[in-house]
């Protein structure tokens, strides 16, 4: 409650301290979202699964813009200005009627931090029709390793799913599980980006995996 | 060597190597020097080990010459002294509530250990159980008089409002959890009850009152459903009926040990529930440690022996220890 008042930060939310090192950052990312990960017996009967899901995509979008040198400094800034509002507000109000997901909850979360990072985000991630997956982790600034630090997808499936390289890849059901999360972390609509993905591939390559 | 003093929670002792507190830095509010420090052990769910680990750190307090009296306060259900190795107590708390005996410190009794002495629950089977606000008051007053430095209170299983007032009555608020999703669940309904039972009783304002009766109602109308929708429904009533709630919010805080963990996953939760906890009812908690399972402990049960006695180098009171240094830490 303490933080009620004043808006809840990005350091707040992983219990750090603004001068917090890469080393920190990453051990308490990870003790934050093993507390509210969908196994944890912390959560269990006190918060319902709508509500940790909704944290966690908020740790990671901490984690990743915490631990990349120039969102950071540019969120450092974005924090210091008195105007400053938490990105979970717009989704408190709505929150006793609305159960959010993650699809809906997304926009919201994504809308500030486009504004904050000026590196031509604007492109409209509903539609990935046009763009690759590679395409889009670009967009988002982040690296082959900060994506399979995240998503724990390891570099070689991520670099074959970017590359449509099928023999590398492993059978679909764990293709379709990669892209999900994918999804999540760049904030695509999951089914969307699965048949999209599929489609592309079927066009690089000339068949598609059963 | 002077006493750690109650309700200011701003006050860290320092500790020496042997663990005893040596000197307590007094804040601007000084608290008589006949207050007692009332440790309650509570958790909700039976079968934890809340008896046991109040034995043993109640042992290993009297060990660093500090003198301490248990207190079994599972009434109706009691069974501390049994841990420690008494038969059958001749007087017991009933024996005060029912002016039996005028003076709390006619009941204590003497243990095999030096400094440690314990009080018996009440063994009588009804009414006790669910004694009037009046004399938990009394109780309360009865055992700040008790000559000791120490008073561990060993709180029964269940949210009854004796269990939860007990608990909140006390300086150091202690809940024992194990990694079992029914243990969780009873401390978190344990925690919660004790929450909004402390809020309650904090605000004389009927309207902010009746908002924390319905948030203790999880199906209220309002839609609050968490502490933070009941903090935000009372600042949008009233900012500075908000503020105190928020204040009365921020003070609550307790120390969390996790018992009987087998494996290193197991020994994370402690930081999960606290992490948690925080989020949740934005309260502090002080995770103090876990105290792993080890086969000695209910084998010193079967003896009647506090487990530190029974197996003083196993890995159980290694755990101890450094449960017991942490809880004389803040």
């Amino acid at each position: 409650m303490a933080k009620l008042l004043n808006e809840e930060t990005f350091y707040d939310l992983l219990r750090i301290g603004p001068t917090a090192s890469v080393a920190e950052i990453t051990a308490a990312y990870q003790s934050v979202k093993a507390a509210f990960s969908k196994d944890s017996l912390a959560t269990y009967s006190l918060m319902p699964a709508e509500d940790t899901q909704a944290i966690l995509i908020k740790i990671e979008t901490a984690y990743v813009t915490l631990t990349h040198i120039d969102k950071r400094r540019v969120y450092d800034k974005r924090i210091s200005e008195p105007d400053f509002t938490s990105i979970e507000e717009p989704m408190n109000q709505n929150h006793q009627k609305q159960i959010p997901n993650v699809s809906t909850i997304a926009p919201i979360l994504e809308a500030p931090l486009i504004t904050a990072i000026p590196s031509g985000d604007s492109v409209s991630y509903n539609d990935p029709t046009q763009l690759s997956l590679s395409q889009i982790r670009e967009k988002k600034g982040l690296t082959l390793t900060d994506v399979s630090r995240i998503t724990k997808i390891p570099i070689r499936y991520l670099k074959a799913l970017e590359e449509y390289n099928q023999p590398i890849l492993p059978p679909k059901v764990y293709v379709q599980g990669f892209l999900k999360n994918l999804a999540q972390l760049y904030r695509l609509e999951p089914q969307i980006t699965v048949s999209t993905y599929f489609e592309q591939l079927e066009q690089k390559t000339g068949t598609s995996k059963t | 060597m002077s006493l750690l003093k109650s309700n200011s929670i701003t006050s860290v002792p320092p500790v020496d190597d042997s663990g005893a507190v040596t000197t307590v830095k007094r804040g601007p509010v000084a608290v008589p020097s006949t207050e007692k420090i009332i440790w309650a052990i509570g958790g909700g769910k039976g079968g934890i080990g809340k008896t046991l680990l109040t034995s043993n750190l109640a042992v290993f307090l009297s060990w660093l010459h500090k003198k301490v009296i248990v207190v079994d306060m599972d009434l109706g259900g009691a069974n501390l002294h049994t841990s420690l190795g008494i038969n059958n107590p001749t007087q017991t708390l009933s024996d005060l509530l029912y002016n039996r005996v005028e003076d709390a410190n006619d009941l204590i009794q003497p243990t095999s250990f030096k400094n440690l002495s314990l009080i018996s629950g009440a063994h009588d089977p009804t009414g006790i159980a669910n004694m009037p606000h009046v004399q938990k008051t009394k109780l309360g007053r009865k055992f700040r008089e008790l000559d000791a430095d120490f008073i561990l209170l060993d709180l029964g299983a269940g949210t009854t409002h004796n269990t939860l007032d007990f608990f909140l009555m006390a300086d150091k608020k202690i809940i024992v959890v194990t990694p079992e999703p029914t243990s969780i669940e009873n401390a978190y309904r344990f925690i919660k009850a004790a929450f909004y039972r402390m809020l309650r009783a904090s605000t004389p304002t009927p309207y902010v009152r009746q908002l924390i009766e319905q948030a203790m109602d999880q199906k209220n109308a309002r839609g609050i459903s968490t502490p933070k929708d009941l903090l935000k429904e009372v600042i949008r009533l009233s900012p500075s009926e908000g503020e105190l709630l928020k204040s009365k919010m921020d003070s609550f805080r307790f120390s969390l040990i996790v018992n009987q963990v087998r494996t290193s996953a197991e020994s994370k939760i402690g930081t999960s529930v606290q992490i948690v906890c925080e989020r949740y009812f934005g309260m502090h908690v002080d995770y103090v440690g876990f105290i792993p399972y080890d086969n000695c402990v209910w084998q010193s049960i079967r003896k009647r022996v506090p487990f530190l006695i029974e197996s003083p180098n196993s890995t159980a009171v290694t755990h101890l220890e450094s449960v017991l240094r942490n809880l004389l830490k803040n």
